[in-house]
């Protein structure tokens, strides 16, 4: 069982703007995690399968992905669903971190696979909140052997 | 009966031998008379026995002479003779004139019966005594057969007159009637009196009359009959009728021309009737040449016989080339083997085919669509003869139809890009929205920081620059970001609306039947508190069960409601009517209040996205309506209003009142 701050985060978050105030936010909430970023699924493929421009890195021990849906390249279902049919990272936890709340697309990511499901909300003292809890969340989670890949 | 004897008288030998000589001789020449002729000659006495006779008489009675010497009348007539004859001597008898004519007949030996015509005259002795009867018996059985024959075969033609439906008529040389069966008079309407002697300028028109002279005329002067000739003739009542005669001339037996005699055939109905069936003839042809559609008529063998010139315009060929045709010149083989199925069936089954799509090569090559109909064709005995049909050119129709579902195809997905695209737009634009929410909140907070140590770095400014960076940092940021953070409130919530109205146009309806009433009941006990408060009357009538989705049928009600409790006029007590009415397919509600009103200039905001109406004095979107809306044409329903300001609005929306399988999307 690996211990929760030798996993990284990965951010797969095309908006520039919101990867950074995740990454405040999450860094308030006293999360000292390593945080890769990724901007489109494409990337985000890449560094969990080391393939790509992530082609000579080393796996990461243990990984856990934030993940945005609407983005450029490969959209977050996509990534959810490759995620979850390859023996490598099928035991990856997945966090849905997106500004859409509707209840079809909820219902679609949790039969994808996805862990949990967290809408942004517009409001940034509700944005701050949802971080901050989602940060004491990730910090009491356990982890399998392996997720990483 | 003179049976001379010989009488012994004391006179001159020589003169009475003279006078026996001439009296014998006269004898023989009367004897030889009697004997050669071929009446009969008879002597009776007055009892009617025969004393004597000729030869001839024997002859006709057919007994010997030896039997017929002495032999009484009785003997060989019926009774009815022997009266008529004993009447007709008697009155010779008493009379004394003589009767040249009576009429007899007697049965001969054999049984025959033969006709005689006697001539009688009394014989009287030398004292002028009546003595017997003596006189000449003609034969006359066979002119009275004659005459017999003669007279069935007048009366076989008279009544051939009678019986034939045809008018005869004879008419002398000046066009009098002188002889007319009874189908003359009846034809032209006059009595039998009234005809015979009429002129014919009296049955004819003047212009008719001429005519008909100019016939007789011909016949008189060639002496050839006029056969079947057709002219109209003028009736009692003035009606015209039309006759069909043939005329020839009458002769008398020196062979001069005496008269007319026609035969006359009442053809006016047969006339009426073919008149009639020239004018239908008439108006199908008309139809068939000028209706748009092609209409055929084949043999059984499926070869054009008759075709229209619509028809050789579809198909680009003439009507000479048409005729005699086979359907697989103009039909590739799917088509031809398609049309050839349709005829057999039809042929099976007597039944015509209807709307049958065929597609057709014209002359040139380009193709054509077309609708055809077929029917069999029978003769008058109901054997199939060929086909008749009806072909229509639709290749516009079809094309037109090809370009419609183009249309409704592009349609369809331009409606679902416009779905999707507020759907996707309305999340989109979040995403800027979080960061600059976000950004203002860091800002905020990164100037909370500066101020706050601000007051450390105030010695080194002088007082001008010291009081405009307090103005910059306590008054222009805070009020910048103050207006950037409200305006960023209302887009997220103009956001917030799309994002529901593109949800309504896209969630799926689970219609079910809905008691009304309960619902709006409902709906009306939410808003009791803000009603009591104000004193709001809500009277709801009896509503009808319909079929919908229960959640937008709460949302159509509340909304409605809610808006109109919203838009109550303060100044007079508020009042809202609800009302339904079910015709048939639809229910027609009608909620109607005491309220504001709506200006007429504003009332196409009414359910505009974003768009209030009148005085903004109570919060809201404008989106209401719009939902309401969206969600009753979901429904199939509509939504309009009525209102006059100052007075009040009614809302009057239909809805399906029976659940149909699936509610179409909006």
């Amino acid at each position: 069982m690996p211990d929760i701050q030798d996993v990284t985060i990965l951010l797969v978050e095309d908006d520039p703007g919101h990867t950074r105030l995740i990454e405040k936010n999450l860094r308030r909430a006293n999360i000292k995690n390593e945080i890769a970023f990724a901007t489109n699924g494409q990337e985000a493929l890449d560094y969990l399968f080391c393939e790509g421009g992530y082609a000579n890195n080393k796996h990461a021990s243990h990984v856990l992905v934030l993940l945005d849906l609407n983005m450029p390249v490969l959209d977050g279902y996509q990534v959810l669903e490759r995620m979850k049919k390859d023996e490598r990272t099928k035991r990856i936890p997945v966090v849905i971190l997106t500004t859409t709340d509707d209840t079809r697309e909820v219902a679609r990511c949790y039969e994808l696979g996805c862990n949990v499901y967290v809408t942004k909300p517009v409001d940034y003292e509700q944005f701050c909140e949802a971080i901050r809890k989602l940060g004491l969340f990730l910090l009491v989670v356990t982890l399998p052997d392996g997720a990483g890949g | 009966m003179a049976q001379s004897k010989p009488i012994a008288q004391g006179i001159d030998i020589t003169e009475r031998k003279q006078a026996e000589e001439t009296r014998r001789k006269s004898e023989e020449k009367y004897r030889s008379i009697l004997e050669n002729i071929t009446e009969g000659y008879f002597e009776n006495d007055l009892h009617g026995n025969l004393t004597f006779f000729n030869d001839s008489l024997v002859e006709v009675y057919g007994y010997t002479r030896d039997e017929l010497m002495q032999m009484n009348y009785h003997q060989y007539m019926d009774e009815e003779n022997v009266q008529k004859v004993s009447q007709a001597y008697n009155k010779v008898y008493t009379t004394g004139e003589p009767d040249g004519g009576i009429q007899f007949e007697i049965i001969r030996k054999d049984g025959t019966r033969r006709c005689l015509e006697n001539s009688v005259s009394l014989m009287r002795d030398a004292a002028g005594h009546p003595v017997g009867f003596r006189g000449i018996s003609r034969d006359v059985t066979k002119r009275k057969q004659i005459e017999e024959t003669l007279r069935l075969s007048e009366e076989r033609y008279r009544s051939i007159l009678d019986i034939i439906g045809d008018a005869y008529t004879e008419i002398d040389l000046a066009g009098n009637m002188t002889f007319i069966n009874k189908e003359s008079f009846k034809f032209l309407g006059y009595s039998e009196a009234e005809f015979v002697g009429m002129g014919y300028k009296n049955y004819t028109t003047p212009e008719n009359a001429k005519k008909l002279f100019e016939i007789y005329n011909r016949i008189y002067r060639t002496g050839e009959p006029a056969r079947l000739v057709e002219y109209e003739l003028t009736a009692k009542d003035g009606t015209a009728k039309i006759a069909e005669a043939t005329t020839e001339l009458m002769r008398d037996k020196s062979g001069n021309p005496i008269g007319f005699r026609t035969i006359t055939r009442d053809i006016t109905q047969k006339k009426q009737m073919e008149e009639a069936l020239r004018q239908s003839e008439e108006r199908y042809r008309t139809i068939i040449e000028n209706i748009q559609d092609g209409y055929f008529e084949d043999d059984l063998a499926g070869k054009f016989t008759f075709v229209n010139d619509m028809i050789c315009k579809h198909l680009g060929y003439s009507r000479e080339e048409m005729i005699g045709m086979s359907n697989r010149l103009f039909q590739d083989e799917i088509n031809a083997q398609k049309a050839n199925q349709a005829f057999k069936e039809v042929y099976e089954t007597g039944e015509p085919i209807k709307a049958l799509d065929m597609e057709i090569i014209r002359k040139d090559g380009t193709i054509r669509f077309s609708e055809v109909s077929v029917s069999l064709m029978r003769d008058a005995q109901g054997k199939p003869i060929g086909f008749r049909g009806i072909s229509r050119d639709v290749t516009e129709r079809k094309k037109a139809e090809e370009q419609l579902k183009r249309y409704a195809a592009e349609l369809e997905r331009s409606n679902e890009e416009v779905k999707n695209f507020a759907y996707i737009v309305s999340h989109d634009l979040r995403v800027p929205l979080v960061n600059l929410k976000g950004y203002t909140s860091e800002l905020r907070s990164a100037l909370g920081v500066i101020g706050s140590n601000f007051d450390a770095a105030l010695p080194h400014l002088n007082d001008e620059k010291r009081s405009a960076v307090a103005m910059a940092l306590h008054e222009d940021v805070p009020e910048a970001l103050e207006f950037i953070t409200n305006s960023v409130s209302r887009m997220d919530s103009f956001i917030n609306a799309i994002l529901i109205l593109a949800r309504l146009g896209r969630q799926d309806l689970k219609p079910e039947p809905i008691d009304m009433n309960a619902l709006v009941k409902t709906t009306v006990e939410t808003m009791s508190h803000q009603l009591q408060e104000r004193g709001i009357e809500v009277i709801v009538g009896a509503l009808p069960h319909v079929a919908a989705d229960r959640t937008s049928m709460e949302q159509v009600m509340g909304n409605i409601l809610s808006n109109a409790v919203k838009y109550l006029d303060s100044s007079r007590p508020g009042r809202i009517e609800v009302t339904a009415q079910a015709n048939g397919a639809e229910t027609t509600f009608r909620i109607r209040d005491n309220g504001r009103g709506i200006a007429a200039e504003d009332m196409h905001k009414v359910f505009a996205p974003f768009r209030r109406a009148g005085k903004q004095d109570t919060p809201g979107e404008g989106m209401g309506l719009a939902y309401v809306q969206t969600l009753l044409r979901r429904h199939g329903g509509r939504i309009s209003c009525e209102s006059e300001l100052g007075k009040g609005t009614t809302f009057i929306f239909t809805i399906a009142t029976r659940s149909e399988k699936g509610a179409r999307d909006a």
